[in-house]
């Protein structure tokens, strides 16, 4: 279709509003309320056009394109009505540097200025330099305001973590309500009060944590003032480089951009657009992943035992040791720990040097073969999702976000699983569960879909499942599992319902423990509906794929400790910190890890390696997603990447195959092994192509009985919120209030 | 089956019933039973019949015989002499005010004759709790005809053809707004009544409300039947209890009876309401920040396209018009487009009922033929300017609107013409003022009230509006400067053209419209300090004259704040140091005497201390 | 319980409901004015009014109307009532017993009749 912009003729297609047109095509029209992923507010009044034929002016973000239209966007009227608006707005607002003469001098006296500590001017203001206010008065070309300075004087919130709230420099362009309310589904913060009063505001003005606000940061990332900002972002400390990054802290796998000054890491926030989480971001990767590198905790060079006292050591000296004590038990004896978030070139090396090594057993941080690849954004189009055993507003935020779109678009929400969970007030239809009834739980409710006849899925021999439920009765099983029989009765209804339906699970019904992988396996191919699990750390997923690189011998934690004991396995090479390891020494312990843990303070050898900040590297997050990136900043102290320290080792104990140790060698090396990373070997940083897993699981088509073996699935060791034995809520005071509020509402 | 000889209808709209109307009702009950009339005459409590200075008011049918300010003490008398009697009693009826001679019956009263009635054809004449008599005025009977003998189609198309036009002030074409619901394709449609009369000194949607709430739903019914909506609601401003009450009641007769839910008349359509009670801000009678309302959002106007026909409630299509359009339908079905189209003028067609207010004789509720002419709503329905003040301007139209000065009285009212001139039909407002009225004063208050009222959501408005009353209030304290007025029209034109909604976007008219007529006013308080109409208190001083003081003492005891020093017989002196320029001495001073008098400009200034002169009010 | 309206129970409602829109808006057939007043009281003009609407009453008439006025001037000749049909001349029947307005009701209300033995005048009188 056809369209005039200031004379200039475009064409277009699909629907998109004049503000969106026009800045694809390179014509700027000035907006402050506007953000992509909101709907339109059309408050700032700004983005005003002309559009010939009609009477006055609207907004252009607003404003759908039609064909034939004739647009103005500037006009002796329209810029005199621009800057009139944009004075008034300025008139509320801190203005004087805003219109100063002397802005780029300014450098020289603002030192003394500084101990005001209130943002009186840009130069005091936490967002100067990346002020959207800023660009659009220096677009629009304001020299005075004409207006007296209204100033609120209200008292500068600094009582939560991490975010400070400043709405003496509020414009009320009403994104963070809008962001809060529409994507973030928190609803945390909304307008209060009316006319010249109105400003953004909590629920009796408390604070932010008491408000159930889960931290996100999505407020403070479409802020274009200063009135929300990030506490450790002061104006004098801003960053003079950025890196882009995949957070490590969750199966997510959030695109961030890092912030540096001189080599320290200032700030993380999410990209624009980042393929998996679409510029949103949570508390972890927002505010608490930077405190990774700095942290007191880090293992900075390489320690050996000597006297029984860990001390400092150089590295040939550690490699030495390390390897020696290696050499000193058989390989049956020998074990080694595989972390599921490690990159997947530190994991892929740890297989080459379990194979070179001939070990006995090894077991790793998580579970599950592989399954089918998905995209979080297809979770928005499910109109019916029901979330078994997992908090996704706490395990998998950027899902939870998904999730909300999809009940904005009218799908309805269940909850099956043990436990309350934060995001109830969003759930149409809660089980809660007693703990460990599940699988009966499972298995009572096909039996009911099955009398019901709501079933809908087209694969599978229902007389199978019949056989294979036959012992349960529905109202007993319910009783015994604490969930009133009704209540079933109606999720099992809710699937006769809308299509298309969508499982998400956690670990817990993942692994097969018990059979709730199982259950649920076939449950969602009675209704027909997707069953994706979420795999909880950052490169779970990967690992899934990458077991079968490794020897034989995969054992459970459980085992390994009892094989310890038992002095079957007598030497023992830990990775990540050795979480879950803690307590066992056998013979010989090395251990490799980027923060000092329980159990590697036990090893014979400790060896530094890097958190994922400080490598290049690549994950698989839970969609079976390729992602990579290149190191954002050096590692601390003589700490280096997995793949060098296992390459370091496997040189000295004159193994084949670690010779190439850089990261690309390594890339090429997986990709022609095995089919599943094909795309891997061409994958750079950044890149804008989907690269995905290339597996060819399908969903199985037939039911299975109870006890048959199916894993597909990650699991928890515990604290989700440890990386690599670092534990953040202990070192990091607002995570802490965070995780410990009793207001927890949904991020 | 009783036959009563005559009935009583006592006016108990909210006017009435804040005056003692249930109280006058109450002893005309017990006053009728003691005499033993209660068989032959029946007392009714009624919707306001619009004469509402003149409260409380009951009405003897089939007399006609008008009474009006009555008081408790007044009903034995009445009992007796006119309902057992038979002699009417002129002390309690209407005397005009340039007359002796009361005038008995209503249809003779001046502020009567000259109404129209179609929206308040009821009004005064049934009790709005009774749908039987209302079914007895032809109710339902409009419903009746579109349901089974008309379709969706014809309805919009005799709607349409009628000309009437959205009442609520923006005048849209009524036929038109319901095709456009009608032609959207998405279910389910609803329909929504606005009943948030918000503009200050507006009564017209309460006392329809109050009188006649099933002339609203009639109406409804017929356009959900029109439109294809099977929901509707009503909002109506929590301040209008009486209406909540009395329409709550009329839902749910008409429930009873069949009349409203399923199955309507046995004709297969189902339409039901609910009512939604607003929440206490103007804002929201603009039509989509009342979908917010209705939603559980707040209050904020969106920004149209798209229009509540293609997506309102709920993103539905919605078709929301005011209670006043709402109460036109029914008569126009069941007498037919033509004759309603008879009425006005050639683009505005039926009737308007307007709240008369201000320095008028007549303060009530009048509903007029469009067209008439301004002079003749003052002079002859009004009755003229009270204490024989010289009328100065009337303001129509409410915050949006704007003044008509005394040249262009003989404006005939319509739509068209009034905007011409630079006020607005809006929802029916008259402020009458008189040459005691500031015009300043009056735009300063009218800015103040849309400042409170803005709903903070587009810059312009939230603060365009608060920057001209920050202006104007320096005018009117005598602080304005030269340029101030060029500043208010700059931004005046930036609120009109850059505001969201039609708040913003009238607000600056009550201040652009006395600056086209009375320029000269705004001109004496910026450069000649002066308040002609003398109401800025801080240009004007009150003063006693020694010639004409008597010394009684009266101002002196008046006076709040003990400025006013004197002994009997001797001339009392005002210390303006202390005046707070309240005017309590200058009511207190007998007319006859006329000793105080309010002082402006150099006379008035040179009796102030400078000190004193308040900084901005 | 109410019984849900059809639409011939809507206009048989209304038309049961016509003498009081009638009476409301005065617009009656026949208007019947009986004189009241103190000497009209004491002559016993009640028990004509009483007469007159339990007539009306137990024939269930629609359109008549009944008010009062004061004392006429005639006072020796009371009881007094005028009766007047729409579109004609008003006629004063005097010195009336219940059973006189009786039969004035079935003559001249109903049927049109004057009763001019009872009738003292015919002609147009201001009256409130």
């Amino acid at each position: 279709m056809n369209i005039t912009i200031d004379g200039r003729a475009l064409t277009f297609e699909g629907r998109p509003n004049l503000l969106e047109l026009a800045r694809a095509n390179g014509i700027r029209i000035p907006s402050l309320c506007d953000n992509p992923g909101l709907h339109a507010y059309a408050g700032c009044r700004l983005c005003l056009v002309e559009i010939k034929g009609r009477n006055g002016y609207v907004p252009a973000c607003a404003t759908e394109a039609g064909d034939g239209m004739e647009v103005l966007t500037r006009s002796a009227d329209l810029d005199t009505l621009r800057r009139n608006i944009l004075e008034l707005i300025l008139s509320e607002h801190p203005n004087a540097c805003l219109v100063c003469a002397e802005k780029t001098d300014c450098n020289d006296f603002k030192s003394t200025a500084r101990k005001v500590g209130e943002a009186t001017g840009c130069v005091l203001c936490s967002n100067n330099g990346r002020c959207e206010l800023q660009d659009v008065v220096e677009a629009v070309g304001i020299d005075r305001v004409r207006h007296p300075s209204i100033y609120r004087n209200l008292e500068v919130r600094k009582d939560d973590p991490f975010i400070d709230r400043n709405f003496n420099l509020c414009i009320l362009c009403g994104r963070c309500v809008r962001v809060c309310h529409e994507v973030r589904g928190a609803a945390t913060i909304a307008f209060v009060e009316r006319g010249s009063s109105a400003i953004v505001g909590t629920p009796q003005d408390r604070t932010l944590l008491d408000s159930g606000c889960r931290f996100c940061g999505a407020c403070v990332d479409v802020c274009p003032t200063g009135a929300l900002t990030e506490r450790a972002a002061r104006p004098e400390l801003l960053p003079d480089r950025t890196a882009r990054a995949i957070c490590p802290l969750c199966g997510i796998g959030c695109e961030v951009e890092v912030g540096i000054r001189d080599g320290r890491i200032i700030t993380i926030s999410p990209t624009a657009d980042g393929p998996a989480n679409s510029g949103q971001a949570c508390v972890k990767g927002r505010f608490v992943l930077r405190a990774s590198a700095a942290s007191p905790n880090r293992i900075l060079e390489p320690h050996v035992r000597k006297d029984g006292v860990l001390i400092p050591a150089g590295w040939e000296e550690a490699f030495e040791k390390a390897a020696g004590l290696w050499k000193q038990h058989r390989p049956e004896e020998r074990a080694l720990t595989v972390s599921a978030q490690g990159t997947i070139e530190e994991i892929f090396q740890s297989a080459k040097f379990a194979a070179a090594s001939e070990i006995g057993a090894w077991t790793a941080t998580s579970e599950g073969t592989s399954c089918p690849t998905f995209r979080f954004k297809e979770i928005s189009q499910a109109r019916t999702i029901v979330l078994f055993g997992t908090d996704i507003s706490e395990t998998h935020p950027i899902v939870w976000v998904e999730v909300f779109k999809a009940l904005r678009n009218g799908a309805r929400l269940a909850y099956f699983g043990a436990g309350p969970i934060s995001i109830k007030r969003h759930v149409a239809l809660n089980l809660e569960a007693r703990a460990g009834h599940e699988i009966p739980l499972l298995a009572a409710l096909a039996k009911i879909i099955l009398e019901e006849g709501s079933a809908h899925g087209s694969g599978g021999n229902t007389d199978d499942l019949r056989r294979i439920l036959e012992p349960d009765v529905p109202e007993d099983t319910a009783k015994a599992a604490g969930v009133d029989p009704d209540d079933l009765r109606s999720l099992a209804r809710l699937f006769a319902g809308e299509q298309p339906a969508v499982f998400l699970h956690g670990p817990d019904y993942g692994e097969d423990r018990g059979g709730a992988g199982t259950a649920l396996q076939n449950l969602s191919l009675l209704v027909g509906a997707r069953r994706l699990s979420l795999s909880v750390n950052c490169n779970g997923r990967g690992l899934a794929e990458l077991r079968r690189l490794f020897p034989a011998g995969e054992t459970s934690p459980e085992n390994l400790i009892e094989a310890v004991k038992s002095k079957r396995i007598k030497a023992l090479c830990l990775a990540d910190g050795g979480t879950g390891l803690e307590g066992v020494r056998p013979d010989v312990l090395i251990g490799r890890g980027a923060f000092w843990t329980a159990a590697l303070r036990e090893a014979d050898v400790v060896f530094p390696n890097t958190t994922a900040l400080e490598t290049a590297g690549s994950f698989v997050n839970a969609e079976g997603r390729i992602q990579a990136w290149d190191a954002a900043l050096p590692p601390p102290g003589s700490a280096r990447p997995d793949t060098e320290i296992l390459a370091g080792l496997g040189q000295v104990l004159v193994f084949e195959g670690f010779e190439a140790v850089d990261i690309p060698s390594l890339r090429k090396d997986l990709a022609a092994r095995d089919g599943a990373f094909a795309g891997l070997a061409e994958l750079a940083p950044g890149d804008p192509r989907d690269v995905f897993l290339q597996v060819s699981v399908e969903a199985s088509s037939t039911f299975l009985p109870i006890d048959a073996a199916i894993a597909a699935g990650d699991r928890i060791d515990g604290n989700p919120d440890i990386y690599k034995g670092w534990d953040p809520v202990r070192e990091v005071k607002g995570l802490a209030r965070v995780r410990n509020s009793p207001k927890k509402k949904v991020t | 089956m009783k036959h009563h000889r005559a009935h009583l209808l006592v006016c108990a709209g909210t006017g009435c019933v804040s005056c003692g109307a249930f109280d006058v009702k109450t002893a005309l009950e017990k006053e009728i039973e003691r005499r033993g009339l209660a068989d032959e005459i029946l007392v009714v409590a009624t919707g306001c019949n619009g004469f509402c200075e003149k409260g409380p008011i009951v009405l003897v049918r089939p007399d006609d015989i008008f009474y009006q300010k009555l008081s408790i003490d007044d009903i034995p008398l009445l009992v007796e002499e006119h309902l057992v009697k038979g002699r009417p009693v002129a002390r309690l009826m209407y005397t005009p005010p340039a007359d002796t001679k009361p005038v008995p019956k209503m249809a003779d009263i001046e502020f009567f004759r000259h109404q129209r009635l179609i929206v308040l054809r009821n009004r005064g004449r049934i009790d709005p709790e009774k749908i039987e008599e209302y079914i007895a005025y032809d109710g339902y009977q409009g419903m009746a005809k579109a349901l089974t003998e008309m379709t969706p189609e014809e309805i919009i198309a005799e709607i349409s053809a009628s000309g009437l036009r959205g009442r609520g002030g923006a005048g849209f074409p009524t036929g038109k707004k319901w095709d456009l619901c009608r032609t959207e394709n998405a279910s389910p449609k609803y329909l929504i009544c606005n009943g948030d009369e918000g503009d200050p000194g507006a009564f017209m949607d309460r006392s329809v409300l109050e009188a006649d709430p099933h002339a609203v739903l009639e109406g409804m019914v017929i356009g959900a039947r029109a439109i294809g909506a099977a929901r509707g609601f009503i909002y109506i401003r929590n301040e209008y209890p009486l209406a909540i009450q009395r329409l709550d009641i009329a839902i749910r007769r008409a429930r009873e009876f069949g009349l409203l839910g399923e199955n309507i008349l046995g004709s297969g359509f189902d339409f039901d309401v609910e009512i939604v009670r607003g929440a206490g801000a103007f804002v929201s009678g603009e039509e989509t920040a009342l979908i917010a309302s209705i939603e559980g959002q707040r209050a904020a106007p969106r920004q149209r396209p798209p229009y509540p026909a293609q997506s309102g409630l709920w993103g539905q299509p919605t078709t929301i018009n005011n209670v006043e359009t709402w109460a036109n339908v029914p008569s126009i079905i069941r007498r037919g487009a033509a004759w309603f189209a008879g009425l006005g003028t050639e683009t505005s067609k039926g009737t308007k009922v307007f709240s008369l207010v201000g320095k008028i004789n007549n303060t009530g509720l009048v509903e007029v033929p469009m067209g008439i002419r301004l002079d003749e709503i003052v002079n002859n329905i009004g009755g003229g300017i009270p204490g024989g003040r010289k009328f100065k301007a009337i303001q129509i139209g409410g915050p949006s609107g704007g003044c008509i000065p005394a040249e262009l009285l003989d404006l005939p009212v319509d739509y068209e013409s009034l905007t011409k001139a630079g006020a607005m039909m809006g929802s029916g407002g008259m402020i009458v003022m008189d040459e005691d009225t500031c015009m300043v004063d009056i735009a300063l208050y009218f800015l103040r009230f849309t400042q409170e009222e803005s709903c903070g959501k587009c810059a312009p408005c939230r603060i365009g509006t608060r920057r001209m009353a920050e202006i104007l209030a320096g005018i009117a304290a005598g602080e304005g400067r030269p340029g101030d007025i060029e500043k208010l029209e700059e931004l005046a034109w930036t609120v009109k053209r850059g505001s969201l909604c039609g708040l913003g976007q009238t607000a600056p008219n009550p201040v652009l419209s006395t600056l086209r007529y009375f320029r000269e006013e705004y001109r004496a308080h910026i450069e000649d300090k002066t308040c002609p109409a003398r109401v800025c208190k801080n240009l004007i001083a009150f003063a006693i004259d020694p010639d004409k003081c008597v010394g009684c003492l009266l101002c002196l005891k008046a006076c709040p704040v003990n400025a006013i020093t004197g002994e009997r017989k001797k001339v009392h002196v005002i210390d303006q140091a202390l005046c707070i320029k309240c005017g309590a001495c200058f009511t207190a001073c007998p007319v006859k005497i006329g000793a105080v008098s309010k002082l402006t400009g150099e006379k008035g200034r040179a009796l102030v201390p400078e000190a004193t002169r308040a900084t901005t009010s | 319980m109410t019984k849900k309206l059809t639409i011939q129970d809507l206009a048989a409602m209304r038309d049961k409901t016509r003498s009081l829109t009638v009476l409301r808006d005065g617009a009656g057939r026949a208007k019947v004015t009986v004189h009241m007043g103190t000497c009209g009281i004491a002559a016993g003009a009640r028990d004509i009014m009483e007469t007159l609407l339990e007539e009306i009453r137990s024939r269930g008439l629609q359109d008549v109307i009944v008010t009062t006025s004061g004392c006429a001037g005639l006072c020796n000749r009371e009881p007094m009532a005028t009766v007047e049909i729409k579109d004609q001349p008003p006629v004063k029947y005097v010195q009336l017993t219940p059973d006189k307005m009786r039969r004035v009701i079935a003559e001249h209300v109903l049927d049109g009749r004057i009763v001019a033995e009872y009738a003292l005048a015919v002609g147009s009188e201001t009256m409130y």
